[in-house]
């Protein structure tokens, strides 16, 4: 390569690393020095070309586009605003759910069922007192993982039942304010809530991963009942 | 049963993709100008002398790019690309300029009193020697150092052959070269006189 060929290409671009161009610069001192001098020239160019740029431009030309109405754009709401108004609906519906017709529909099959029990084995019960120990309400309660301290009263029956599609405890016992039945249902409910129909009244209590039902008659005061229940059971788990 | 209805609900919803390409649209677009905003905005700067019309071309240069994007296929070519768009708003400035009649001197002082502040005196000779160069010297140059773009590139981005492209470079140089090294005779002088 001769000299003006090389200055040629060296001024084109001073970054130029091919082999010939490498040789050609090793090639005499006076290449080198051109190399090295025309390197630092584009140093110094590159920071002068690289102006200061306003630090928000981004923010301002994305802000720009958005404000922008587009075919494309509209569709882009119509779509967000569908969404949020679905989004928003469901919302409402979720919390009316969440306030009323969860905890009655969830609970009021538990309660229902618990009613038709009592109904179905009141002629049964009623005249039946097996003056049950603790140690025999404990020995039921085991399948919960629970087990009570105390009698709570006296207890005129206690048996294992099937509940729906589960085995629930069916207990029977004596109130200050008269006999109620009791049952533990191995299944969750949400939050305590209160039921009734014409001659029976009962709650049902959230406790661990079960319910406490406890039913009495009309007018009868069950929720202490519960709470006391609820007291004196001693959860293993 | 209304459990099942609600997932029915966002099944039927799912094939409906359109909302999500606008998404990757809008993020596509996003990344893009948070990645080259600063280059578009420099080569305006230098195409132009003015920060304001600077800005003015880069926002015009993205809001086309968003309504193209599709045409982008490969995100690689996505500077060139965007380099591309903002020479043709720029060619499009200059003949609606026609008819407004604008002196060019006014950008030249506005260009000074911006810069001026933040930069060394150095850099503020050189500032003014690129500003001399003829466009077609700078504009190459500009792609080539600021840009990081090889000659190939460069020759398709002006649509120049590639000799054409190292010619201008060479001679950019040249010009800038020459006139470093006069004014360094002329201080030589003047130390050599005081």
């Amino acid at each position: 390569m001769d000299d003006l060929e090389f200055r040629r290409r060296i001024l084109a671009d001073p970054n130029d690393n091919s082999q010939e161009m490498i040789t050609a610069k090793n090639a005499s001192l006076t290449n080198r020095k051109l190399s090295d001098e025309l390197l630092q020239l584009d140093a110094k160019l590159e920071s002068t070309l690289k102006v200061d740029v306003p630090d928000d431009l981004a923010d301002r030309i994305l802000f720009h586009q958005s404000g922008q109405p587009e075919q494309n754009r509209n569709k882009t709401r119509f779509h967000l605003a569908i969404a949020a108004s679905v989004a928003f609906v469901f919302g409402l519906f979720v919390g009316q759910f969440n306030s009323q017709i969860v905890p009655t529909s969830a609970t009021s099959e538990i309660a229902q069922v618990a009613m038709d029990h009592v109904y179905t084995e009141a002629p049964f019960v009623d005249s039946i007192d097996e003056s049950v120990s603790l140690r025999q309400v404990n020995a039921k309660l085991t399948p919960f993982g629970s087990e009570l301290t105390d009698l709570p009263g006296h207890v005129y029956y206690v048996n294992h039942c099937g509940f729906g599609d589960k085995n629930a405890l069916h207990m029977v016992m004596a109130t200050e304010n008269g006999k109620v039945t009791v049952f533990v249902v191995p299944e969750h409910s949400q939050k305590m809530s209160s039921f009734s129909d014409n001659s029976l009244e009962g709650v049902v209590m959230p406790i661990q991963n079960a319910s406490l039902i406890v039913v009495g008659e009309k007018g009868q005061n069950v929720a202490p009942i519960a709470k006391s229940l609820e007291s004196d059971l001693n959860w293993e788990i | 049963m209304g459990k099942f209805m609600i997932k029915q609900f966002f099944r039927k919803k799912k094939p409906d993709a359109s909302v999500s390409v606008d998404m990757n649209k809008q993020r596509r677009y996003e990344a893009l100008v948070r990645a080259w905003h600063r280059d578009l905005y420099r080569y305006a700067y230098w195409l132009c002398h003015d920060p304001h019309i600077a800005e003015d071309l880069v926002q015009e240069t993205c809001l086309r790019a968003w309504r193209s994007l599709d045409s982008l296929q490969d995100d690689k070519a996505a500077k060139s690309w965007l380099i591309t768009i903002l020479r043709r708003e720029n060619a499009r400035r200059f003949e609606r300029k026609q008819l407004d009649l604008v002196d060019i001197d006014d950008y030249a002082i506005a260009d000074t009193k911006h810069q001026g502040a933040e930069m060394d005196v150095e850099q503020q000779i050189l500032h003014k020697q690129i500003m001399k160069l003829a466009p077609e010297y700078r504009e190459p140059l500009v792609l080539q150092v600021m840009a990081g773009f090889s000659g190939d590139e460069i020759a398709e981005i002006l649509d120049l052959n590639r000799n054409t492209v190292m010619t201008r470079l060479f001679r950019a140089r040249n010009q800038l070269k020459e006139q470093i090294e006069k004014q360094s005779e002329r201080r030589g002088q003047q130390n050599g006189r005081s």
